[in-house]
């Protein structure tokens, strides 16, 4: 064996030994490339291939997982969603894109609380911007749009707000895992000694309570609803970490005035600029290798969600009790894809839905599939 | 079973009806989740190879499944690892500008080593150095060192997986491997040599 190849033996060996182990989650693979091929194909020309039946692999995409398809006794009812004739535009007002898929896609249906549409929630708008040294021109900006709430968050995509997973709040790995939910976060102490303990207390005095303290300070500004005394504490904790660079009087791209804090965490540099009188992120930079990225927030304030923006996002309507028919049309006003599968029922008429799963009022992303569960008499 | 569905639907309603059996279809759909399953964990470590990010790499499986997903009919006549594979190594990487939730992973959350092994620490450090010294690889020279060394594919099947020659395969893979072991083998800033003499 050449020297070549035996370095080669050992990095494949090294290799194994510490390549970490990757859950690739699989689940939002089949719904999402269906939604890539509906939002291709266009309304008319999806409907036509349906019926040509190349379809039927293409409505087979919907078949949701967990769901055990009774041999020849169910039917899909396939509602394509709306070609976007009165939806959103595809870009914001100031021209930026907007993010096709969710970021943090919820895993099946959210169980909103029961005030979920007149409660506070952190609204974060983020234009970001990056790109990888030598390789194109900077695409235009994304524009990421999140309501962190309580219980319940969203995202918006170009064709509108989804629940989105970012919670909970502060969510860390390891034996040590850090997390907090909305009411944590809004009790957390104001002093910055006090929330280093809070945070990282239960830690070995290691590099890697540095690296932890280091983390959840700087999503503390960036990511959580933490109330302005709580920010201001997380904030002079990130300063005076000895790891942390700080330069006051800094401008970010959008030419406001801030203090940077630079500091290096695993792989990535992080500059985040602070407004410290407002108490509120104006920009995120990070570096890893050649690649780069700037974040600039354009808002980051608690604030009540928008009746349109509750209104907006998939609700899983009443259907029960009403016809398939009635279904599939109540199904797609709210781009939702309905499933429908024979049970037997002694006390609802056949034809009738005696279930759906998920249930009424459910928040779902859009296109997932409802499955309606259809009496066939006793 | 007859199909019933919303065509006397209000105008916004596109509804479109479509009776599928428990035939082929399902089996079609089966047979790529079977794939899924099977080849997520290897695209996800070549992935990683080529990002040094794990949330990255998930990002970029996903992607590349999706991709597969699309071309299913294709993909399955041949060896569809090897297509999503080439669909993976060619994914231009700009999905981690979209910044996800950030978990911090500590070292000591590593699976635990047999007893008298290397600590869990010094593992994590020798991948972080590992990562490191791939990144300093330009991206056409990491996929193909990775695809070729890491992975162990024949050189031929990594000129078809990236769309190059097979003596660009083969000479990039030499100057890559020895730029990556001059990273590695560079000396620490603390050897013994010098405390020693």
């Amino acid at each position: 064996m050449s020297p070549d190849e035996q370095f080669a033996a050992d990095l494949r060996d090294q290799v194994t030994r510490v390549a970490p182990t990757i859950a690739v989650d699989v689940t939002r693979v089949v719904p999402a490339a269906r939604r890539r091929r509906v939002a291709r194909a266009g309304g008319l020309t999806l409907a036509v291939a349906l019926a040509a039946g190349g379809g039927t692999w293409a409505a087979t995409g919907l078949t949701p997982r967990d769901t055990a398809l009774p041999g020849g006794a169910a039917t899909v009812v396939v509602s394509s969603p709306s070609p976007t004739p009165s939806g959103p535009p595809a870009t914001s007002p100031e021209g930026d894109r907007l993010v096709d898929e969710p970021g943090n896609p919820v895993d099946g249906a959210v169980v909103p609380p029961a005030d979920w549409r007149d409660a506070s929630y952190l609204h974060v708008v983020v234009r970001a911007s990056g790109g990888k040294e030598g390789e194109d021109g900077p695409d235009t900006p994304l524009r990421i749009e999140r309501w962190y709430g309580d219980g319940v968050s969203f995202e918006h995509t170009a064709s509108g707000p989804v629940p989105a997973n970012l919670g909970p709040y502060l969510g860390m790995e390891g034996e040590q895992p850090i997390s907090l939910t909305w009411a944590e976060v809004a009790a957390l102490p104001t002093e910055p000694a006090a929330l280093h303990d809070a945070l990282v207390g239960t830690y070995e005095s290691t590099g890697v309570a540095q690296d932890a303290a280091l983390l959840a300070a700087g999503r503390l500004l960036t990511d959580t609803p933490a109330p302005p005394d709580v920010r201001a504490a997380a904030w002079e904790l990130l300063t005076s970490s000895p790891r942390v660079e700080v330069t006051a009087g800094v401008e970010d791209s959008e030419g406001r005035e801030g203090t940077a804090a630079t500091y290096v965490l695993f792989d990535r540099t992080t500059t985040l600029v602070y407004d410290e009188a407002g108490n509120r992120p104006l920009q995120l930079e990070s570096a890893i290798g050649k690649m780069h990225s700037v974040d600039v927030y354009l808002t980051n304030e608690l604030a009540q969600l928008p009746e349109a923006v509750a209104d907006a996002v998939p609700t899983v309507p009443d259907l029960v009790a009403g016809t398939v028919d009635d279904a599939a049309v109540a199904c797609a006003r709210e781009e939702l894809t309905c499933l429908a599968v024979d049970v037997p029922s002694d006390t609802v008429p056949p034809g009738a839905v005696v279930a759906t799963e998920p249930a009424a009022g459910a928040l779902v992303d859009r296109g997932s599939v409802v499955t309606l569960h259809v009496s066939t008499g006793p | 079973m007859p199909m019933v569905a919303g065509r006397s639907s209000p105008d916004r309603v596109d509804a479109v009806d479509v009776v599928v059996g428990a035939g082929a279809p399902a089996e079609k759909e089966a047979e790529f989740a079977a794939f899924m399953a099977r080849s997520a964990p290897a695209l996800a470590r070549t992935a990683w190879l080529l990002c040094g990010d794990a949330h990255q790499a998930e990002e970029l499986v996903q992607q590349a499944l999706i991709k597969t997903y699309l071309a299913w009919p294709r993909a399955r006549q041949g060896e569809p690892l090897a297509y999503a594979r080439r669909v993976l190594a060619n994914l231009r990487i700009d999905g981690w500008r979209r910044r996800r939730r950030e978990l911090l992973v500590a070292p000591d959350a590593l699976p635990d080593v047999v007893e008298g092994g290397p600590s869990a620490a010094e593992r994590h450090a020798e991948r972080d150095r590992l990562v490191r010294a791939l990144l300093t690889l330009p991206a056409r020279q990491r996929r193909i060192v990775v695809l070729r060394h890491l992975e162990g594919l024949p050189a031929q099947e990594v000129a078809d997986t990236l769309g190059v020659s097979l003596g660009t395969v083969k000479s990039t893979a030499s100057r890559g491997l020895a730029r990556l072991r001059g990273v590695l083998q560079a000396p620490d800033t603390t050897t013994d040599e010098r405390s020693g003499s």
